[in-house]
């Protein structure tokens, strides 16, 4: 598994970053309406759909970079899960109607997606008048078109008409449940690999410049030590997230495996690298002085957004326990 | 699959030797160096070697389906591995045309088995404040000194050593690598007893042992340029697969499911947290592979050894973990010479061992950062 990245691959990474790098900052109503209109431009919501569905038909393999970089961007819209998450759903398992509703929305820049994280709910990330939940064993589609504000408990939504089942009522029900969740945990992942990257890129700026004792901190052992776990526990997460990405790109069976593998493995780099940069900054990381704290935030949030490092970790000890062998379930 | 795969899969079932005696000395050495023949014979002894050494010329990819498939088949230990990965890739380097017609055929075949002799008792990380001495005497070098924690000393014919040969200039400029036949007058292995119970680590000393000077490899006061390129030989992710680490937490599957732990919540984590782990690993090192088989430019392969290192300790925690939740570990403290506990605890103490062996993990952190991420120093 794991996977070597092709040049068109690396190269619209690339792009994508540049674009993340360029968007305006700011959580108000027209920074939203202004970034989202610049990612739709790019072509960016629909990446993972079809093209027959007025997609770019692009795999998992194809976004995976894509999301480390809208994290080590700090994007502040919910471009990721609309990307990774929703509109695949969508396309996968929605109805006409509810494709017809909504692709033109998000090619338009008008709408963006989000997941309802049962541990997070819709999470910190702007911009979302739609999301997908899981409730009473369904997969929902909520509107959130009328909604002002933080956005309600999904059992409120329900109420109010606002949901309906992704695919329709006759669906089965159980793959979905099971698609959201690994996908969700894929995405967070991906991003949150991309924030521990920016999070190690910052601690090493401020350990080559800032000085105490009369020299960089960054010829301290203490502090070269730290930084070199940092890079070690980050190269070692974001392979699992590419062969997740590999895993849902050719919807094989060991994929909600592989999304608790990378998600597991990524909070745990995340988690290190979150406490190392702090301790790397001192005082002035935990300042809003600095823009350390937007990194050290959003990546605290991912840790645990569709499921912590333990939660992932328990539900692969469950299945490697309970399988008849190791060996012939795991090695090729 | 693979027909490399296959073809592995199908020739190690048929050929991988059962039952060997635990490797201790030169008499149990015996069946593993006629398992090193068997291998070289068919042309798997050293599969990253040139095809013109007795190699494969093979990839790193390939070489991890060999690891894994060696794993799956339950292959022996490699008796000869420290020539394998670091003397001779070190003879094919830097090595005249005639020094390497001269050991790697006996390499390759196990007909002479190879220690490595580096560390001394007041060098271990600090590698180049060596003091072990050669000095010329006609067209021989005259060595004395000392050498520490040589694995497998006991069973080997012949030592890859850095020895000092002048102590002008920098430390690192006066270091030499050189060939030594254990057999000569004046070398006496010790074994060193060692807390998981082994004592396949020695002292190697060395009292006015005449060395021809045709055994100098790189020429005089080239050894540091040369160790450090063997070390990077062994850096790469060829050898080292997740196989091994998933056939060890099957065993502990096994013992799980006999004593009817496996719903037990906190083996369950610990069990999980393992085995991400583990897959991590698998999908590191076949990233780090892909990227070596493509030429890709890459920092990857410096986190391997810690990588490696740390993930075995967490394994044999849980293997303690699991063994006590099982009611086993009653057996070992009642004393259980061979049984399956004292090898998981005897494991378990040599990953210890591993976090200081090969470069300990405070080194390769200093290696990180100073050639990776280029901190100041």
């Amino acid at each position: 598994m794991s996977h070597v990245f092709n040049a068109d691959q690396i190269e619209f990474a690339g792009l994508a970053a540049k674009a993340f790098a360029g968007l305006p900052g700011g959580d108000g109503g027209s920074e939203v309406a202004a970034t989202r209109a610049a990612l739709a431009e790019l072509g960016l919501p629909l990446l993972g759909v079809p093209e027959d569905a007025g997609g770019a038909g692009m795999t998992e393999l194809d976004l995976v970079l894509i999301l480390e970089e809208a994290g080590y961007a700090d994007v502040r819209v919910a471009i990721a899960e609309t990307v990774g998450l929703v509109a695949p759903l969508l396309a996968r398992h929605g109805t006409p109607e509810q494709r017809n509703t909504w692709f033109p929305a998000l090619a338009q820049g008008t709408a963006l997606g989000t997941g309802y994280c049962p541990v997070r709910g819709p999470g910190s990330r702007t911009g979302a008048d739609i999301a997908l939940a899981e409730h009473d064993g369904r997969v929902l589609l909520l509107d959130l078109r009328e909604v002002t504000g933080a956005p309600p408990p999904v059992a409120d939504l329900v109420r109010s008409s606002l949901a309906s089942p992704l695919g329709g009522e006759d669906r089965d029900p159980e793959p979905l449940v099971r698609e959201l969740a690994s996908r969700g945990a894929w995405v967070a992942a991906a991003v949150l690999n991309g924030i521990t990257r920016r999070l190690l890129d910052l601690s090493l700026d401020h350990a080559r410049t800032r000085e105490q004792f009369g020299v960089p901190i960054g010829t301290f052992q203490a502090v070269r030590h730290m930084l070199a776990e940092v890079a070690s526990a980050l190269e070692f997460a974001r392979a699992p997230a590419w062969t997740a990405a590999r895993c849902l790109a050719e919807d094989a069976p060991g994929t909600e495996l592989a999304a608790h593998v990378a998600k597991a493995t990524a909070a745990r780099a995340g988690a290190l690298a979150n406490d190392h940069a702090l301790q790397v900054h001192g005082g002035i990381g935990f300042t809003k002085e600095h823009e350390l704290h937007r990194w050290l935030l959003h990546g605290h949030e991912l840790e645990s957004r569709w499921g912590t490092a333990t939660t992932h970790e328990s539900a692969l000890g469950r299945v490697g326990l309970h399988c008849d062998s190791l060996v012939t379930e795991f090695l090729p | 699959m693979t027909a490399w795969r296959l073809e592995l899969r199908e020739w190690l079932t048929g050929h991988v030797p059962r039952d060997l005696p635990p490797l201790k000395d030169r008499l149990s050495a015996q069946p593993y160096r006629v398992w090193e023949r068997v291998l070289a014979d068919a042309g798997y002894a050293a599969l990253h070697w040139p095809v013109e050494h007795g190699g494969r010329g093979a990839g790193s990819v390939e070489r991890l389906v060999f690891q894994e498939e060696y794993e799956r088949a339950g292959g022996p230990p490699r008796v000869n591995i420290q020539a394998l990965m670091l003397a001779g890739p070190t003879l094919i380097a830097f090595g005249t045309p005639e020094q390497q017609g001269r050991w790697l055929p006996g390499m390759l075949r196990a007909d002479q088995v190879w220690c490595q002799g580096f560390s001394e008792p007041d060098a271990g990380s600090d590698l180049a404040a060596l003091r072990t001495r050669a000095v010329a005497s006609g067209d021989q070098l005259v060595v004395n000194g000392q050498k520490i924690w040589t694995t497998g000393a006991r069973y080997s014919d012949w030592i890859f050593a850095l020895v000092r040969t002048s102590d002008e200039g920098p430390q690192h400029h006066g270091i030499t690598w050189l060939m030594i036949d254990l057999r000569s007058p004046g070398v006496e292995v010790r074994p060193i007893a060692q807390l998981n119970g082994d004592d396949d680590f020695a002292e190697v000393f060395f009292t006015d042992v005449r060395v021809p000077a045709a055994n100098v490899v790189g020429g005089i006061g080239s050894g540091w340029r040369v160790a450090m390129a063997a070390l990077g030989f062994e850096r790469g992710v060829g050898r080292r697969s997740f196989a091994q680490y998933l056939t060890r937490l099957e065993q502990l599957r096994r013992v799980a499911a006999e004593a009817g732990i496996g719903a037990d919540a906190d083996v369950q984590r610990e069990f999980g947290a393992v085995l991400a782990k583990v897959l991590s690993y698998r999908d590191f090192t076949t990233r780090v592979a892909l990227e070596d088989d493509a030429g890709t430019t890459t920092s990857t392969p410096a986190y391997n050894k810690l990588i490696w290192s740390e993930l075995q300790v967490q394994l044999f925690q849980l293997g303690e973990t699991v063994l006590a939740a099982a009611g086993r570990l009653r057996e070992a403290d009642a004393g259980d010479p061979g049984g399956e506990v004292a090898d998981w605890m005897a494991e378990y103490w040599y990953s210890r061992a591993a976090r200081i062996f090969a470069g300990t993990n405070q080194i390769q952190k200093s290696i990180i950062a100073d050639r990776v991420l280029q901190l100041p120093r």
